[in-house]
């Protein structure tokens, strides 16, 4: 028989929240953390708009050695570890280590593409220049194995890589390795530091917004890029019960496809992203009629929305309307490969304080594009499912279904 | 009106892999006949290629029985002549 896989642990920070309190503080009331300026982007780019952590404390998570070694998402993705790891209560010294998991997801990894534009450039012309100890912060996969490490977690190790849908690809793969007997408990979700080669990238192909992310908006410009993680804390519901650990929420299931089509463009006529929710719906044996709150993945880019709104008209039919959706891209940008943990971690959070973070910037819904939004802050209803959306380049979708633990 | 109703069932049928007689008119196709929506577009598609008309998938919640497609496609055809 399968295992039960519940969420014991939780944590997040993002721009308009240094940790897992004042981000779902700021969440719940409406409040984003855009602003202006940041390291990476000179003076003469057009879209300075960000969602920048101007406040991280990474002192308060890290230690010197792992600050002085590690990229900025690896360090985002350990306080993010850290405080989920601490809210789960998990006594390192009493569990098997071998049985814990880490996967982590990343769209841009550590590139640092300043940085390793530099280490590549002395490598030719200056190696008295070489950092060669930093070499190994440049690796994707620095990300979770500095978690393994930091709690000498010793189960599988990796990145996952499906562009913005990673950190909710990583969860659905904890469900897995739990559900098959591989692992007793799984950390996962996504890390992304803010990094030049998004910006330049996503400028290119013209997806940037001058002014607040305003996702399904008829004046949406398109997406802000933002930085943060979010991190879950999986395990068997049996392991989870023996050592007395709180239990926050059931995890029931996943699903994931690819459009196979366009890399940048999602197949906007919805289907696949339909089909995705329905699969997602089956296998967590859970009725459509029966979600009360959907973490859209609401980038703010035409084609995007467009997608998701015909995606769940034609998944949940006449009954489109029932569930309360809303993007919190709105308040913190697009963090990729983050994007999906945090949102993971705002389903938990919802279910545990019956409480949707709200949608803000919306001021008149493109027409074609009416879903039931939240739109008022702390709003509080009885939250027993919860259905979040990943969608990436590649056409990478993934879904992952929370529900309320009775 | 029969006629369409008829084809319209004929369509429904087909996608859903039962007998016409086997269901009736309002029965909703997710809740009553088990589709998803694989078989949602599906039935758009040939909806919309039986008659001539332009159908997408923000009209899926449109048609969610064989007498909402009726009059959905009824809509749609007037319309069209219009």
């Amino acid at each position: 028989m399968d295992k039960k896989v519940v969420v014991t642990g939780y944590g997040a920070l993002a721009c308009n929240g240094n940790n897992t309190d004042t981000f779902w503080d700021a969440i719940l009331n409406g409040k984003d953390g855009y602003s202006d300026s940041h390291r990476y982007i000179d003076s003469e780019f057009p879209f300075k708009l960000c969602g920048l952590i101007n406040n991280f404390e990474a002192e308060k998570f890290l230690t010197h050695d792992e600050i002085a070694s590690l990229d900025r998402s690896a360090q985002l993705g350990l306080a993010a570890a850290t405080m989920a790891i601490k809210k789960s209560e998990l006594n390192i010294n009493l569990i098997d280590k071998r049985r814990v998991a880490v996967i982590m997801g990343s769209t841009c990894g550590t590139n640092l593409a300043v940085e390793i534009k530099d280490f590549v450039k002395n490598w030719y012309t200056d190696r008295e220049k070489v950092d060669t100890e930093n070499y190994t912060q440049y690796n994707h996969s620095s990300i979770p194995n500095a978690i393994s490490k930091k709690f000498g977690f010793k189960g599988v190790s990796y990145l996952e890589g499906t562009a913005c849908a990673s950190g909710n690809h990583s969860i659905g793969e904890g469900i897995d390795l739990i559900k098959l007997g591989k692992a007793d408990v799984v950390i996962c979700g996504g890390a992304e530091a803010l990094n030049l080669l998004p910006h330049l990238g996503f400028n290119s192909i013209r997806s940037l917004a001058s002014k607040k992310c305003a996702p399904f908006d008829k004046n949406r410009e398109g997406i802000v890029i933002g930085e943060g993680s979010g991190v879950l804390v999986l395990e068997s519901e049996d392991h989870a019960k023996a050592r007395g650990g709180n239990i926050y929420a059931f995890l029931k299931g996943w699903s994931a496809n690819c459009d196979a089509e366009n890399i940048t463009s999602p197949i906007t006529d919805g289907t696949r992203c339909a089909q995705l929710i329905d699969i997602c719906l089956a296998n967590a044996g859970v009725n459509r009629n029966d979600i009360d709150y959907i973490s859209l993945h609401g980038t703010g880019t035409p084609k995007n929305d467009e997608t998701e709104a015909n995606a769940l008209r034609l998944s949940f039919g006449d009954n489109w309307m029932r569930p309360n959706v809303s993007s919190i891209k709105s308040m913190i940008g697009h963090t990729f490969g983050a994007a999906g943990g945090i949102e993971a971690v705002i389903s938990v959070m919802a279910i545990q304080d019956q409480k949707m973070p709200p949608q803000i910037n919306l001021s008149e819904v493109q027409k074609g594009l009416e879903l039931n939004f939240v739109t008022e802050t702390q709003k509080a209803a009885a939250i027993n499912n919860v259905l979040s959306l990943s969608f990436g380049f590649g056409g990478c979708n993934i879904a992952t279904l929370f529900s309320k633990y009775n | 009106m029969e006629a369409i109703v008829e084809q319209v069932k004929e369509i429904v049928a087909n996608a859903i892999d039962l007998e016409v007689g086997e269901f009736g008119n309002d029965e909703h196709l997710y809740n009553d006949l088990g589709a998803d929506s694989v078989i949602g577009f599906e039935i758009i598609t040939k909806l919309q290629k039986k008659f001539g008309v332009t159908i997408d998938t923000k009209d899926a919640p449109t048609i969610m029985t064989v007498n909402k497609m009726v009059e959905l496609v009824n809509a749609k055809m007037a319309t069209a002549s219009n």
